[in-house]
């Protein structure tokens, strides 16, 4: 247990220790145990665990279960803004989130956006952001100060990445003002790079992804934008709004200007180029806040799509050689059901009516419910949010961070919202905390709100915003964090019984070692499953890139096809669940030619 | 004898006489006693009107009421002592009573048209919509430059949600009202749309509907109002529990509860209404049902047989935004990617359209604005609104 995945430290606990601490964690906050190792798969390396105990027992489909334990996890630090009855709007936009494992241990570390003051105070760590080291046993240590990573702005959107190519994972953090790159010197320090690599930007910037777009494997940087001129030179709100007769409040974002979003290639050495206007991708406007970085018409390229709040969502299909047209109104995904523009937040995406085609679902404001799009394929979307009997159960809330993910292990991608109103109008009789929530796929692209029964957690009201997804205990289970306005974040342990899961950790034969784009088809007894890297999702935030495989009962995964963005193929065959897989492309492969690929 | 015949004779003559003058003296009584009554009751009249006339100016509403109450055993209610026992009962807050005096107001009066008004706005005031909708167009037939009443028409056809007999009475104010971007922002919405201010008071649709369902458990349309707005916020049970307390029978209370099933995801109960409501009588002219039935059938993935539903609601309501939008996506689906770009870029016309408009002076919008927006509404080939905004892009240049 604990063996270094990479560059990582050394383990600090004996074995013996680990596995105390995890049971005393498992006894407090209720960390599950973890299946047990498995041989390595053809093709596959094995990636050691940093837990041994048993697995649970499989299930077919079981109740979903969250438990939320941020407190003894020691994800303590709340969100902060300097609200004061100004009603600045990025004061109620929440921080993001992101999954990363800087220190390459194999445990995902969780970095935690913080809001901030205009102008911004970066010397005082109130206002710092936050880098939490994953101890194991779903415990954090704060290692914000030895990290170097505090940024001291309002955090935005995140992306994780290796942008020089030299085998570790680097940060972006979108800022409201200013945008900031920490390099990844030594998995124990960073270094901001922003102004030197040309990623400083300006103005607004909300989520954010790494991707390679150009096929040249390094990591290009997409920015999303939200509006222009909300504030003036002296911070003030520049436009004043009513949230209720008499009453003060946020302003629509209609109030503003749109923005563009920015696309910034890599040059190969880690320093960036704005290809915005080149790219096609500055012709656009937007009030930008999600973002899905996917091969969203499967020829082979990578495409984004951007939720947008108020105005028309985009989607810019990537034409190749860095050239993008965006096509979101003849795909179907600009607007709602009934042809209205949404308050689009956040995006959730995967396959969520097991199809094998990628779906979106996007996040909206209170009464709007989400939209979930449906892939026809070929760049056509057909908008089956009622259908998926999603529609009614979300109008009540207003969403902000989602995400896919197979949290019963059955094969399925359930669906996690986090919500919560942006303007106190409770006098009117609209509610401004919210309860989160969590619906099952039943199959056939319909899902159950099962949130009363998934944990006490679902229960609460509280501001949720940023949403991220990923298995932070190691024990095949997603886990979700979820990052809360004026309180820490909540840590959702995944305490599904029965839950089994093939977790795989795929590497990019390229300097970046990215494999965004990858698809994964398995087979699991006679039954299809498809799965992607994914390089953007849900809101402001970057879950785990590693890709899970609910065995949905099953006790081995029978076949894996997994077609690199490249070209290339590997196949694996006969996988157990137990540990992490780590997924290597093969090198010095002529890929073959993409329309050859059944995508 | 003959003597005493010619006595009796004369006794009978004198006695006649007696008798006629008598009888004169009684009609000249009478004449006299008659006119000194009419006279009277003219005086008892004027003096009670006075009385009324004066009491209502002291703000003595009893005594003025107590009046016209009088006055109303002489002679029917002239419009001036109806307007006066209409405000002693509002004075009682009586705002039922006061709408009743109202509506008998003689329609030969010259102020009928403003006292039908008047009662339509309490009576909406009391959420008895449909006597409200009742008064507005008894007013408007009076009047039909009555703009305030043609207003709240116009708000309470969008809070019942009755899309097309709004569009009517829009381009009926549009003809008549000077604040002509208010009517053409009703017409750029995509469904019924309500007016600001077009609501009582302090109210939200959700409050306005629920006491007009209290007041008139009966009211179809506005039980099928509230049903939606509860839907449109994720209150489903409640939105049913609204239909099944009101008339089963009615075609709108089906068509609402179809809806519920549609957007519940609930694709067999939804079959099982279409077929309850497709035997019903006259339900093949509403472009609502057809909607709803093409939005089953998408739903199911039958985009084809949806696309033929939807061209049955187009031919009934060309004008429907949300069902161009649903077709170019039952197109997008079925394959027919070009077709299916002109109806989706219609919708999004529609929406730019909403924008445009939304952000307009209710004053003189700027010229190039009317013409974009005429421009848009010739996109959609919407002639009549087109050549409305043209028109008022002329009439704000002039005005610059």
């Amino acid at each position: 247990m604990g063996r270094a995945r990479g560059h990582g430290r050394e383990p600090t606990m004996s074995r013996f220790a680990r596995i105390a601490a995890i049971l005393a964690g498992s006894f407090v906050c209720g960390c599950s145990p973890a299946p047990p190792p498995a041989e390595p798969p053809a093709g596959g390396e094995r990636i050691e665990r940093p837990s041994s105990a048993a697995s649970p027992q499989p299930a077919v489909s079981s109740a979903i279960r969250l438990v939320e334990c941020s407190e003894t996890a020691g994800l303590t630090e709340p969100h902060r803004d300097a609200a004061a009855g100004r009603y600045r709007l990025i004061e109620t936009m929440g921080s993001g989130l992101a999954l990363i494992d800087y220190d390459a241990d194999g445990r995902l570390d969780l970095f935690v956006g913080q809001g901030g003051t205009i102008p911004p105070q970066t010397e005082d760590p109130r206002w710092w952001s936050r880098l939490y080291r994953n101890e194991g046993s779903m415990r954090f240590r704060d290692v914000t100060r030895e990290a170097g990573i505090g940024f001291g702005r309002y955090a935005q959107g995140t992306a994780v990445g290796d942008v020089n190519g030299d085998g570790r994972d680097d940060l972006f953090v979108a800022g409201f003002g200013r945008n900031a790159l920490y390099l990844n010197r030594d998995g124990i320090r960073f270094e901001e790079i922003a102004e030197r690599a040309g990623v400083a930007g300006s103005g607004w910037a909300s989520s954010c992804g790494f991707a390679d777009f150009d096929g040249d494997g390094d990591l290009d940087l997409f920015v999303v934008r939200y509006l222009a001129g909300t504030v003036d030179e002296n911070g003030e709100p520049t436009v004043r709004c009513n949230a209720s007769p008499g009453r003060l409040g946020y302003c629509p974002p209609n109030a503003f200007a749109s923005e563009t979003c920015v696309l910034y290639r890599n040059r190969g050495d880690g320093t960036f180029e704005d290809v915005s206007v080149s790219s096609g991708i500055a012709a656009a406007r937007c009030n930008g806040l999600g973002l899905a970085i996917a091969d969203l018409d499967g020829d082979g390229l990578l495409d984004a799509f951007v939720a947008s709040d108020q105005s028309p969502n985009l989607l810019f299909l990537n034409r190749g050689e860095m050239r993008f047209e965006e096509r979101a109104l003849a795909s179907g995904v600009a607007l709602s059901e009934n042809g209205q523009t949404r308050a689009g937040m956040g995006v959730a995406v995967g396959d969520a009516d097991g199809d094998g085609a990628i779906d979106l679902c996007v996040t909206n404001f209170f009464e709007e419910g989400v939209t979930l799009y449906r892939n026809l394929g070929a760049g056509r979307f057909q908008v089956t949010t009622a259908a998926s009997r999603l529609l009614l159960p979300t109008r009540s809330k207003l969403g902000f961070g989602a995400g896919f993910v197979d949290l019963d292990g059955d094969g399925s991608l359930d669906l996690f919202i986090a919500n919560g109103h942006i303007n106190d109008v409770s006098t009117i009789g609209m509610p401004y905390e919210m309860e989160s929530q969590v619906f099952r796929n039943l199959g056939g692209g319909r899902f159950a709100d099962v949130s009363t029964s998934a944990g006490d957690f679902f229960r609460v009201k509280q501001l949720g915003r940023a949403a991220a997804f990923g298995d932070l205990d190691d024990d095949g289970r997603i886990d979700v964090v979820m990052s809360r306005l004026r309180q820490p974040p909540a840590l959702l342990h995944n305490r599904t019984e029965g839950s089994r899961s093939i977790v795989l950790e795929l590497i990019g034969a390229n300097p970046s070692r990215t494999a965004v784009g990858t698809r994964l088809r398995a087979e699991i007894s006679g039954r299809a499953i498809t799965r992607w890297v994914v390089g953007a999702s849900s809101y402001l935030s970057t879950s785990d890139r590693r890709v899970d495989i609910g065995l949905g009962g099953a006790s081995r995964l029978d076949r894996l096809e997994i077609d690199w963005l490249s070209g290339r193929k590997t196949i694996l065959e006969s996988l157990e669940p137990g540990r992490a897989i780590r997924v290597e492309e093969p090198r010095g492969v002529e890929a073959s030619p993409r329309d050859a690929m059944p995508r | 004898m003959s003597l005493r015949i010619s006595d009796t004779s004369a006794i009978s003559n004198e006695r006649r006489r007696h008798l006629a003058r008598l009888g004169m003296i009684s009609i000249a009584l009478g004449a006299v006693l008659g006119a000194i009554s009419l006279v009277y009751r003219e005086f008892r009249i004027a003096r009670l009107r006075d009385e009324a006339v004066a009491a209502a100016r002291r703000g003595d509403w009893e005594r003025a009421a107590g009046s016209v109450d009088r006055l109303a055993t002489y002679r029917t209610l002239d419009f001036e002592s109806i307007r006066i026992r209409s405000m002693a009962a509002l004075a009682r807050r009586d705002q039922l009573s006061a709408a009743r005096f109202l509506g008998m107001t003689p329609e030969n009066s010259p102020l009928a048209a403003e006292s039908f008004e008047q009662q339509g706005f309490l009576l909406r005031g009391l959420f008895r919509l449909q006597e409200a909708e009742s008064a507005f167009r008894r007013s408007l037939r009076l009047d039909p430059e009555r703009t305030e009443a043609r207003r709240a028409l116009v708000a309470l056809l969008g809070l019942e949600r009755r899309g097309s007999e709004q569009e009517v009475e829009v381009w009926e104010l549009l003809q008549r009202t000077p604040a002509k971007v208010e009517a053409l922002r009703v017409l750029a919405h995509a469904g019924p749309a309500i007016p600001p201010d077009g609501l009582p008071p302090g109210l939200d649709e959700g409050e306005a509907l629920t006491r007009a369902i209290e007041v008139e458990p009966e009211n179809a349309h506005a039980r099928a109002a509230l049903a939606h707005y509860l839907r449109g916020r994720g209150r489903l049970e409640e939105s049913e529990a609204i239909l099944s307390g009101g008339p089963s029978a009615s075609d709108a209370i089906l068509l609402e509860r179809l809806a519920n099933r549609v957007e519940a995801g609930d694709s067999d109960a939804s079959a099982r209404l279409l077929e309850e409501l497709k035997a019903r009588e006259g339900i093949d002219s509403d472009a609502r049902f057809h909607r709803l039935r093409g939005d089953h059938l998408a739903s199911v993935g039958k985009f084809e047989e949806a696309l033929t539903a939807y061209g049955r609601s187009r031919e009934i309501d060309p004008r429907g935004v949300e069902l161009r939008y649903r077709i170019g996506q039952a197109r997008l689906a079925a394959g027919d990617t070009s077709r299916a770009e002109q109806d989706l870029a219609y919708a999004s016309a529609n929406r730019t359209l909403e924008g445009l408009v939304a952000r307009m002076p209710d004053g003189a919008p700027n010229p190039a604005d009317a013409l974009e927006a005429a421009r848009l509404c010739r996109m959609m080939e919407r002639e009549r609104e087109a050549e409305a905004w043209a028109a008022l892009a002329g009439t704000a240049g002039n005005r610059r």
